[in-house]
């Protein structure tokens, strides 16, 4: 806007060399870890992952997978005895990995912003919800309170609040609206890759149904890259062209959701799949998956899987297998996995 | 208070105002009329209290009513000190320029600002002009009482065109008054310490009116003037006015220094307790928000000062930097900050862990802003009734020092009264009552403010409420559309009668305060059935 004139010429900074990589996010083997009293904990090891432009992808998973820590990798906004140690997230040409703290907050909002868990906590109660929207605008765009309450109306009326709600407190928002403020939030610096953390687990059938329309309707309006996070594949199935499903901190199936839906190869994901009711085959009892995952401190040697698993070989006590791919973009890290047609 | 008139009106319409239809444009510059009644209100309230503040000592009551009325409208400018005129000055100064620099659209209200800063400037000069040095009141001028009204209807004005730029903002203000003593009210421990406070405070503010200040100097003794009856040493009570509390050793009116005290001891209390609390809320949200080191080392500074015996380290203040009001509302507020700043931190280390901190700070937010945006107005509260505890305890520290004799020897305090009690032996004697009344008015004011302190947190604090109030319908389904009453009032107000979809009104802001005949008249068009529905959740999902 009329703010432009005050950004520094390009000149004046040393030219960024442009990381040429696939997609839009291209993640290579991106390995977290957290650092505790007994040792680290190995959150998240060797994910890897590409986003297209205006591409979904769902990243699922029982709690503690991984899956919000390596979300939160991406942006680097991991605790403070967090770290990511090594990998490669290219973004536009830009390794996030290597960037500073400073390099991220040009990163964060203008171009990655996050939906962030539990809208009812992410919203400050004693501070008028439009005005935490204006916050990004002001902090990154160098608007003026007043120039970004108008953008706040548009974001307002473009995720279906009536836009004179601004000035209303987040506990006077039911909490559909108040997910959706938080909505209005990550998209308020016009970003080119929207992460959404578990945006509709606290909410009803309903709202969760109403909410995942919104973001779909914003990604085709927008032509907005999003990954979604979710331990509900069912939220995944319907919002994402492309599943990574994750398991002890890896990625053990990732491919087209039609490829994790209708050709699940790993044991997790089958079992994970049969977790969740079906109302279209016949009726079955929905099975939980027995059992805990391992310890991320001290891994198991063989699959990390194998305790849990029903389809288990000897081999998976000792061996850890790597990724592989059973069809054109489709992996899976099991045993049995063999390349379709040979 | 005009809260009260407001919500009468609300009532008077008839229960519980609909929400009007949507079409109204959400920024309408005008005032709401309740922030109108509050202004005003305030700015008479403000004006008599700097009046009555500033009434000269040296007019005494007994000079007759037409003395009193002349004394009141004189140099009524009293004890300001310079450096608070320079302040508000420069902050008037100040934000009229950052407003128009930053070309904010309320114009006028920063030209007020500026304007109200050249009035401070004058004031100042003119006060202080005549015998040098820059203290308010050194130089009696009779139109520093001009000056005076003029800097409060001025500011009262400027908060008017500030309400005008913001609207919103200025409803949101008087709510909040308004939902807060509505609430108070219905607490009896409050209701009780702000009743014990209001006549202590009238009794300050109205001292030179109760009784001459002529009978606090050293050498005057009470004479009945229709008996002609002179009141020697430690004269027990009589019906005669002066002498209804008695007289001290050297025959002086008790009553008179009792009132007199009053300004002292509720003037060091609350401005100590205000000193204590910022710099208590400063080094607590500090020391809660900064982890590490820095947390640490605040926190350590915090417990040096609490473990310093506070009494020694006063005595040997007082001793240090003379003895005077303000130095003991200094050294009052520098030691007893450490308790608030604990209480403070605790609260803070809550906030810190909440998710919208973490919110803040991935959208990149400095630590000063998250601290003073963010975590400020959440502990607040805490702050507050942290405060009105906190005056009792400076006005306890207070007498504490005066009764020890580092009192300021110039004025009353009800501590100096027991000092020179005690060591003049009224105790022994027994003249109770040179004893009792310091000593009642003391324990009275402290539970006051006590009461008041725990009826604020509760208020505040939805768990420690006994029972919920119901508040009615949330005004805030309102906002933005003019209210409308089902069983129209008298028709007074009316503003909504003729109102078609898309108007701009003035009345735009929801106002309870009218009773509204509007529903009756109003337009199919309108079709505020359907602004309803739109407004819980817009339609389409």
């Amino acid at each position: 806007m009329a703010q432009a004139t005050k950004a520094k010429p390009a000149s004046d900074k040393k030219p960024v060399e442009r990381i040429e990589h696939e997609g839009l996010l291209d993640v290579r083997g991106l390995t977290t870890y957290f650092k505790l009293g007994v040792g680290d904990v190995r959150a998240v090891q060797d994910v890897s992952f590409t986003l297209k432009p205006g591409e979904s992808l769902g990243l699922a998973g029982e709690s503690g997978c991984g899956k919000t820590t390596a979300a939160l990798s991406l942006l680097k906004l991991l605790p403070e005895n967090g770290r990511i140690v090594s990998g490669e997230i290219l973004f536009d040409g830009k390794n996030l990995a290597k960037r500073t703290e400073y390099g991220m907050s040009k990163i964060r909002w203008k171009e990655i912003s996050i939906i962030f868990q539990g809208a009812m906590n992410a919203l400050n109660p004693v501070k008028e919800t439009g005005k935490q929207i204006a916050e990004p605008i002001q902090l990154h765009e160098g608007l003026s309170e007043k120039t970004a309450m108008v953008r706040v109306r548009e974001l307002f009326d473009l995720v279906g609040i009536n836009p004179k709600r601004v000035m209303d407190f987040p506990h006077q928002l039911s909490g559909g609206m108040r997910q959706r403020a938080m909505i209005a939030m990550a998209l308020a610096c016009n970003p080119k890759l929207v992460i959404g953390d578990e945006p509709t687990t606290a909410l009803d059938v309903m709202v969760q149904a109403q909410i995942l329309e919104l973001i779909g309707r914003l990604r085709r309006e927008l032509d907005l890259s999003f990954i979604l996070i979710s331990h509900d594949l069912s939220v995944m199935a319907e919002t994402c062209d492309k599943g990574v499903v994750m398991y002890a901190g890896e990625v053990v199936e990732s491919g087209t959701t039609a490829d994790i839906f209708n050709d699940a190869q790993h044991p997790y994901t089958k079992q994970l799949i049969r977790s969740f009711p079906n109302i279209h085959e016949k009726r079955e009892m929905v099975r939980s998956i027995k059992g805990d995952p391992p310890n991320l401190i001290n891994p198991p040697a063989g699959c990390y899987f194998c305790p849990r698993c029903d389809e288990r070989v000897p081999e998976c006590e000792t061996e850890h297998f790597g990724l592989t791919e059973v069809a054109t973009g489709h992996f899976v890290r099991c045993v049995h996995a063999r390349p379709k047609g040979v | 208070m005009n809260t009260q008139r407001s919500e009468g009106n609300e009532g008077g319409a008839g229960g519980a105002p609909l929400r009007g239809q949507a079409n109204t444009p959400a920024a309408t510059q005008g005032v709401p009329r309740r922030f109108r009644n509050w202004v005003i209100f305030w700015t008479i309230m403000v004006w008599v209290v700097l009046e009555l503040l500033t009434y000269p000592k040296t007019v005494p009551i007994t000079s007759g009513f037409s003395a009193v009325i002349k004394g009141f409208f004189s140099a009524s400018v009293g004890d300001y000190p310079a450096w608070l005129m320079i302040l508000i000055a420069v902050g008037c100064f100040a934000g009229g320029v950052v407003g128009l620099v930053r070309r904010s659209k309320a114009v006028t209200f920063n030209v007020l600002l500026l304007v109200e800063g050249v009035v401070f400037v004058v004031w100042g000069v003119l006060a202080g002009g005549g015998l040098g040095g820059w203290s308010a009141g050194v130089n009696e001028i009779s139109y520093n009482w001009a000056i005076q009204t003029v800097a409060v209807v001025l500011g009262g004005v400027t908060v008017w065109f500030w309400a005008a730029g913001n609207p919103e903002r200025a409803e949101l203000t008087t709510w909040n008054t308004h939902q807060v003593w509505k609430l108070y009210r219905g607490n009896w421990q409050g209701m009780v310490g702000l009743t014990i406070l209001v006549v202590f405070i009238a009794m300050a503010l109205l001292a030179p009116f109760l009784a001459d200040h002529g009978l606090l100097d050293p050498n005057a003794q009470i004479k009945d003037p229709h008996t002609g009856q002179l009141y020697g040493p430690y004269h027990p009570p009589t019906a005669y006015y002066y002498n209804w509390f008695g007289t001290d050793q050297v025959g002086q009116s008790v009553l008179a220094q009792f009132i007199w005290s009053a300004r002292i001891s509720l003037m060091v209390g609350l401005l100590a307790a205000f000193m204590s609390t910022v710099l208590g809320a400063g080094i607590g949200i500090a020391a809660g928000f900064y982890g590490g080191w820095q947390g640490e080392a605040w926190m350590r500074l915090t417990d040096a000062f609490l473990v310093i015996p506070w009494l020694p380290l006063a005595m040997v203040l007082a001793a240090a930097w003379g003895q005077n009001y303000y130095m003991i509302i200094i050294i009052i507020g520098i030691t007893s900050w450490p308790g608030t700043a604990r209480v403070v931190r605790s609260d803070v280390l809550r906030v810190r862990e909440l998710s919208f901190i973490e919110r803040a700070k991935a959208i990149g937010s400095k630590n000063g802003h998250i601290m003073s945006k963010h975590v400020l107005p959440n502990v607040m509260p805490l702050i507050f009734a942290n405060l009105v505890l906190v005056v009792a305890i400076a006005i306890l520290s207070e007498t504490t020092l005066s009764f020890l004799g580092l009192g300021d020897p110039l004025n009353f305090s009800w501590g100096t009264m027991l000092h020179y009690a005690w060591v003049n032996g009224a105790a022994g004697l027994p003249a109770w009552w040179y004893l009792l009344p310091p000593g009642i008015a003391i324990i009275l004011v402290v539970l006051a403010f006590t009461f008041i302190g725990t009826a604020y947190d509760e208020v505040l604090d939805p768990k420690l409420r006994k029972r919920e109030e119901s508040t009615g319908e949330s005004r805030f389904a309102a906002r933005g559309e003019p209210a409308v009453a089902v069983a129209g009032g008298a028709g007074l107000g009316g503003g909504a009668a003729v109102f078609t979809p898309g108007q701009q009104t003035d009345d735009a802001m929801p106002d309870f305060n009218k009773p509204a005949g509007g529903s009756i008249g109003r337009p199919e068009g309108g079709g505020w059935v359907g602004g309803h529905i739109q407004d819980d959740e817009k339609g389409g999902e």
